[in-house]
């Protein structure tokens, strides 16, 4: 299979011209194997194919065709793990399967992205939600998913919520054991589900919950999943951040938002210290406009991933239900190269997501 | 039975809550029910405290079985 990966090559290092020339020739080969050994995908191929002149001019599959096939371009019997995607309203996840090229791909790409924003120190790792939600053997939610990419950072891991009759709760016993082994390690990193870490973070304001992590070192509380429920509580990410902040002692930078999906295989967007994501050097961002499908920078539009991680099943070219904006490229002030983006919401055409899980919905 | 395969076993027996007759050296994720992706990160900062010997990603990523688990130990200096 091929190697996405450029040896010594950081994932942002990549200026837009020469990303573009390396981007092709792979993507290109990538295709031409998604054709050759994923039928579903050769006969949607078949309806839209094109001349490639461009990576604008791939052929994109919208992610809902991950719900409606299952879409795998390598003998089922390698297949080592499913993920489902967020469900939805249609109550119908997407499946993504992973065969074990991919699984390392993968583990290597979010490693690699994350490092570039956290550092690569292994730490105490502190996570808001239950144990259950990262087991499973052969098939995962993406919420489960998503806690398990930071285990590549993880020392020793602390699950603080317990679930029960379908409700989160905060388990405090669990937090203080948590927090003392991070007191005597000197840091931590922390995840937590976008809307989870908010109702905990109330909850631990009410009680007057304050410690001072702003004593240690590398502390980071992480969190990926949808904003629409904050939104409608009028919680910006402004004020998530400071919530979080306060309780903490910290930053409000070290609260870090990432974007990602099942579907996009081993790519995360954290947001970097001038709140936009940026783009590794082996993926590439379309943004599209929202009538004709054209491609536009500065303008918002659908969010179409191009990726070289994409190997098990033609992930490697999704046009998701996301509205974001390309807002520069090369030129972010934080020194990565390549587009940067903003995430802006999911689209009001699309279907309605429930993020994955039933705590979404509370 | 060795002491470091008691410290092993008690060890897997803990983390991936299997009965004892599942400890072998050919078991792996296909043989042991519990044994999943959160599993195996137990397993692996289980093997850092009780051994002190950190594994790498890649090498977790290498782990296929119990055996798989004793060659990593023996290749660290530990004998079974």
């Amino acid at each position: 299979m091929m190697n996405p990966f450029l040896e010594n090559t950081l994932p942002y290092e990549i200026g837009e011209k020469d990303k573009r020339t390396f981007l092709f020739d792979r993507l290109s080969q990538l295709e031409a194997f998604h054709i050759r050994f994923c039928d579903d995908y050769k006969k949607i191929s078949q309806n839209l194919s094109k001349q490639n002149l461009e990576i604008e001019d791939f052929i994109y599959i919208p992610a809902p065709i991950f719900k409606q096939h299952e879409l795998i371009s390598v003998s089922k019997d390698t297949i080592k793990k499913m993920i489902n995607s967020s469900s939805t309203s249609s109550n119908t996840p997407s499946k993504v399967f992973f065969d074990q090229n991919t699984l390392n791909l993968q583990r290597i790409s979010v490693h690699n992205l994350l490092t570039s924003f956290i550092g690569a120190e292994r730490r105490p790792y502190i996570i808001f939600d239950d144990r259950k939600t990262a087991q499973g053997k052969n098939s995962m939610s993406a919420r489960g998913a998503a806690l398990m990419s930071l285990m590549g950072f993880s020392k020793k891991f602390f699950f603080v919520m317990k679930e029960k009759n379908g409700q989160l709760n905060l388990d405090m016993d669990a937090l203080s054991q948590a927090l003392e082994y991070a007191e005597k390690e000197g840091g931590f990193i922390s995840y937590g589900f976008t809307w989870i870490l908010h109702l905990v973070h109330e909850q631990l304001l009410k009680n007057n919950f304050q410690f001072n992590a702003g004593k240690l070192k590398n502390v980071y509380f992480l969190h990926s999943g949808g904003w629409k429920k904050l939104l409608d509580k009028a919680v910006d990410k402004e004020t998530y951040n400071k919530n979080i902040a306060n309780v903490w002692n910290i930053s409000p930078s070290q609260v870090v938002d990432f974007y990602g999906m099942a579907e996009l295989v081993g790519l995360v967007f954290p947001d970097c210290e001038y709140n936009v994501k940026h783009v590794p050097y082996y993926a590439d961002i379309i943004v599209r406009d929202v009538n004709s499908f054209e491609p536009v920078i500065n303008k918002p539009g659908y969010m179409q991933f191009i990726s070289l991680l994409g190997q098990s099943a033609p992930t490697h070219s999704v046009l998701t239900e996301d509205i974001g904006e390309i807002v520069s490229i090369d030129s972010c002030a934080c020194g990565r190269k390549g587009k940067a983006f903003k995430f802006i919401g999911r689209s009001t055409k699309a279907e309605v997501r429930g993020c994955g899980d039933i705590y979404a919905s509370k | 039975m060795s002491e470091n395969n008691e410290r092993l076993k008690t060890l897997l027996l803990d983390i991936f809550m299997m009965p004892e007759s599942d400890y072998k050296d050919g078991n792996g994720p296909d043989d042991i029910e519990n044994w999943d992706s959160l599993a195996t990160v137990s397993m692996a900062v289980g093997v850092q405290e009780e051994f002190s010997h950190h594994m790498t990603p890649e090498e977790v990523s290498e782990i296929k079985s119990i055996g798989d688990i004793k060659t990593f130990l023996v290749k660290n200096g530990i004998s079974f």
